[in-house]
């Protein structure tokens, strides 16, 4: 047998004769080792927990670089190392909180982390915000997201915290749109424009343009609108004054502030669309004031023909819908309201003339309405028109208040 | 020419105070200084762990190649020549060498087995073997208190009990958990729930503890995420992990007891190389995984904060099974606690994340799976239930985990139980052909109480004016009733028949009990005690009556002599292992 079982002890035999030493003697010695002992350990455990922490600085330190560097995969594992010889400094918790949440790869370590640390100082917003941040990395997290965005602004924060706070309000609208809840992100945004200052150019076109992406179009032109009149015009603002202003209908507006911007800017594709719709709108339009009757009339004239046209063409491809069948469905009705409107445009092909267009302004409003009605009817039974239609369709959305 | 005594002045004077002290009060203040002692000599043991481990695998958590073969292996050729050349006892399990000493050799432990272990497990450790330093601290603790108990010239029952207050002293300051490491050491050394020593290892336990915190800080071992159990709905998920625990311990102790005896049959020469070898295979475990080396504590601690992907968690469980059992069969000189730690986490860890991968809803962290899988092994490996529920709280320093803890160690004890009758414990002390006591079997031992030897029919209680007359008359008509006087509530006094039927025919009517009562006053009992106790307090005196708790002056019945021995006769034997 090879290992022999070393389980027992011989137990030596007793002494036999006088005692060698007393147990006073022994309890003497005894503590006099035992303060010997601490003397010594208390020397190698200095010893050791200065090797240690320096090991972990060192680590860690190299897990900054890494940062900064991009490499965060390397600064993951050296914060893993700094963490295997500091295992409770909060700051390597979080900075390998941080980068793993940054990476995305292990959002449960970095919550983990995260939660250790938020249960020590729950109030601080660094660490509500990165608990935001992982949150709104998973697809149901939603409402926690939030919750931590909301505590995160709330929070404190050692360095600037007017600043921090803004830019935690900022990552939270652009969370919200990013996650379609425009609703949410127009509330947030306006909080956010409520904190910026109006003299911060900067920060008050980063809320305009969020304010343009959640499609509050008012609040943005308010607020591209006073950085326009500046002396030194933001181009940015300029850009989305347009935008706000095209959005809203208001398509002069929206035509001389493209018009204000720099050729290479004004040719950016959105920009560049945005501005040709808005000519070819103004064009249409025979309602601009300083035109003559007669060129109303041929506008109104034009107006009525492609209005009549999408009319007939909508109804040709829609033969079974109407009210009758299905009474409930918006295409239908609208189906049905475009054939009455066929029927009205051929009643009054002969009066709306162009001479009488022009003679007789009553006539030239009920005719443009009912090729506004028209359009928005072919729109909804046949979808978003093109070409020429659309512009007649944006144009009638402004004119009936619905830009 | 007799010497005169000289006086005793300052030290000695103080000195010999304490010595005056009861010995019962000096034991206190010894467990206090032993406690002390195991604390530091942890501390400084703790220290070269890492401090071997940084000079031999460097300081990132995963060594470079050449590293991480090389050490293992190297250094299990030195500590195979320190086990065979220097210190013959350090191999083996400290519990078991622990539990020798107290039952075999009278609580001695060689203090050069401190010095090995000291040195040996450090080197195995810090060189990646997959061990642990908690047995070799329990025993270095021991050891301490036997050579302090020795040199003292305790008295042979107190050297004895003095080994497992270092014991409990030595383990609580490696789990930095004082009040586990008493429990196991009641649940696992001794046995019992002692009076006379239970004090003293709470103190030395305690003490040890400070002096560790004091030193290396009061932190618990792992850091344990935040989390709360929600729903009892829950409480299925950690059966399902109690399951798999319970699995996977049997797993380990069936190979351990199906491959030690056969490395122990392997030639002499071997013992040279098995500790290399088993470096070996975990050094090109190690290459790919070096996560397996080592205690592993700081995996573990990085699985409680979901680190690792259920399928890499399963891995390091599967792998950390098999470094660790080569590890121990190879003789590596440490302990199985840290190992069953890691294992237990990352199957917990791994059930968790498959568990809620299917129910979203699962209010547990994959953290909390890890903690309540580090008891589930505990309980299922070591067998030791109570001890691990407890050691979770500890760890976690969070009583929300206590319901998990509980059902999951229940589920996978059963299972280990059921499957494997020995414990691993006794399992490797019968395989060195030693038989000490199985604490598992004293603790789920039915004892008999006096309920189960109780007679209530054969009694006669007789007042003391009640006279002799009738009193025959009484025993006429049941010739094996026992006479019984009651003189005052809880003063019973035996009558002989034989002498109240002699004197009956002859006796004046004023002729009362009082007057021919024979022996007393009879110690007494209640049905709840043991028979054990019984027999203990009958003495002489073949039956004792048998009183009610609430009212002494009542009797409920009596216990023989002969009884007693029938209920023992007719009580089921022992289930044979």
């Amino acid at each position: 047998m090879a290992s022999t079982a070393n389980v027992t002890t011989p137990v030596p035999p007793a002494r036999s004769g006088p005692r060698l030493y007393s147990r006073e003697a022994v309890l003497v010695i005894c503590i006099a080792s035992l303060l010997l002992m601490l003397a010594i350990t208390a020397f190698l455990n200095r010893m050791y927990h200065k090797t240690v922490h320096g090991l972990a600085d060192t680590w860690a330190a190299e897990a900054d670089n890494s940062v900064k560097a991009g490499d965060l995969d390397a600064a993951i594992s050296q914060y893993r190392n700094a963490l295997a010889y500091s295992p409770n400094n909060n700051v390597y918790q979080f900075r390998l909180a941080q980068a793993l949440a940054e990476t995305g790869k292990n959002d449960n370590e970095a919550q983990n982390y995260l939660l250790a640390l938020w249960a020590e100082s729950p109030g601080s917003g660094p660490i509500n915000l990165e608990l935001a941040r992982v949150a709104s990395h998973k697809p149901t997290g939603s409402a926690e997201a939030l919750r931590y965005y909301h505590s995160a602004i709330d929070g404190e924060w050692p360095e600037s915290p007017v600043s921090r706070r803004w830019d935690v309000r900022r990552e939270l609208c652009e969370y919200l749109l990013k996650s379609g809840r425009i609703e949410q992100a127009r509330v947030e945004t306006m909080s956010l424009a409520d904190n910026t200052p109006p003299d911060d150019v900067a920060h008050q076109i980063v809320v305009g343009n969020l304010l343009l992406r959640a499609q509050d179009w008012n609040r943005a032109l308010g607020v591209f609108r006073p950085l326009t009149s500046m002396e030194r015009p933001n181009l940015d603002a300029i850009a989305g004054a347009g935008t706000a202003a095209f959005n809203l209908g208001m398509y002069a507006a929206a035509r001389d502030s493209f018009a204000k911007l720099p050729t290479d800017r004004r040719n950016q594709p959105d920009i560049a669309a945005m501005q040709a719709v808005s000519r070819e709108v103004i064009a249409a339009d025979p309602y601009i004031s300083g035109l003559s009757a007669r060129e109303r009339a041929a506008r109104a004239e034009n107006a009525v023909q492609l209005a009549t046209a999408r009319a007939q063409a909508c109804v040709a491809s829609n033969p079974n819908a109407n009210a009758k069948t299905t009474p409930n469905g918006p295409a239908a009705r609208a189906v049905t309201q475009l054939q009455q409107n066929v029927a009205q445009f051929d009643q009054m092909q002969k009066d709306w003339n162009e001479h009488n267009l022009a003679s007789f302004p009553d006539r030239l409003d009920d005719a443009m309405s009912l090729a506004f009605s028209t359009e928005v009817a072919a729109a909804t039974a046949c979808g978003e028109p093109q070409d020429k239609d659309r512009i007649l369709w944006l144009l009638g959305r402004t004119r009936l208040g619905q830009p | 020419m007799p010497q005169a005594v000289k006086p005793r002045t300052g030290w000695r004077k103080l000195l010999h105070e304490v010595f005056r002290m009861r010995e019962d009060r000096f034991f206190l203040f010894l467990a206090v200084l032993i406690g002390v002692m195991s604390g530091l000599v942890v501390v400084c043991f703790r220290i070269f762990i890492d401090w071997v481990q940084l000079t031999l695998l460097g300081s990132s958590l995963t060594p470079p190649f050449p590293r991480v073969v090389l050490a293992p292996t190297l250094g299990g050729l030195v500590v195979a020549l320190l086990a065979i050349y220097v210190f013959p006892h350090v191999r083996g399990s400290g519990v078991n060498q622990t539990k020798a000493a107290v039952y075999i050799s009278n609580g001695y432990v060689p203090f050069i087995t401190v010095i090995g272990k000291f040195v040996c497990c450090a080197l195995a450790i810090g060189s990646g073997q997959s061990l642990g330093p908690e047995d070799p601290s329990l025993q270095m603790g021991a050891g301490i208190a036997s050579f302090v108990g020795r040199k003292l010239r305790l008295s042979t029952e107190k050297v004895r009990l003095i080994a497992p207050v270092g014991a409990a002293a030595g383990l609580a300051a490696a789990f930095n958990a004082p009040m586990s490491a008493v429990i196991f050491v009641i649940e696992e050394v001794i046995g019992t729930w002692s009076a006379g020593v239970l004090g003293a290892i709470v103190l030395a336990a305690v003490s040890s503890v400070v002096t560790m915190r004091t030193f290396l800080g009061a932190d618990a071992l792992f850091r344990v995420p935040q989390f709360r159990l929600v729903r009892w709905e829950d409480m299925g998920a950690y059966v399902v992990l109690g399951v798999v625990g319970g699995i996977a311990s049997l797993i380990l102790l069936k190979w351990i007891a199906w491959a030690r005896p056969m490395m122990k049959a392997l030639p002499r020469w071997t013992l040279y190389f098995q500790p290399a070898a088993a470096g070996l295979i975990i050094g090109f475990i190690g290459i790919k995984v070096p996560q397996v080396m080592g205690a592993g504590y700081a995996i573990v601690d990085q699985a409680m904060h979901a680190q690792f992907a259920w399928k890499i968690l399963l891995i390091l469980a599967g792998l950390k099974i098999i470094a660790t059992g080569v590890s121990f069969l190879s003789g590596s000189p440490g302990g199985t606690f840290a190992p069953t730690l890691f294992i237990g986490a990352m199957l917990g860890g791994a059930v968790g994340s498959i568990e809620q991968h299917f129910f979203h809803n699962l209010s547990g962290t994959i953290g909390t799976f890890a903690l309540v899988g580090i008891g589930t092994l505990f309980a299922g490996f070591l067998r030791t239930p109570i001890t691990a529920v407890f050691m979770v709280i500890e760890l976690s320093q969070n009583y929300s985990a206590i319901l998990p803890v509980i059902v999951s160690t229940m589920v996978a004890y059963t299972i280990s139980r059921t499957y494997q009758k020995v414990p691993l414990f006794d399992l490797l002390a019968r395989q060195d052909g030693i038989y000490l006591p199985s604490i598992e079997e004293k603790r789920e031992m039915l004892s008999l109480d006096v309920e189960d030897a109780l007679r209530t029919d054969v009694a006669i209680v007789v007042e003391p004016g009640e006279k002799i007359t009738n009193i025959a008359r009484s025993a006429e008509g049941a010739p094996e009733a026992v006479l019984l006087l009651r003189v005052n509530p809880g003063e019973f006094w035996l009558i002989d028949r034989e002498d109240v039927m002699k004197l009956a025919p002859d006796a004046s009517p004023s002729t009362t009990a009082v007057m021919v009562k024979s022996k007393g006053p009879v110690p007494y009992i209640f049905r709840d005690q043991t028979l054990a106790e019984a027999l203990q307090l009958m003495g002489d005196w073949q039956v004792l009556p048998v009183l009610s708790r609430e009212d002494l002056g009542k009797l409920e019945g009596i216990i023989t002599l002969a009884d007693t021995l029938k209920a023992f006769k007719k009580a089921p034997p022992p289930e044979e292992n």
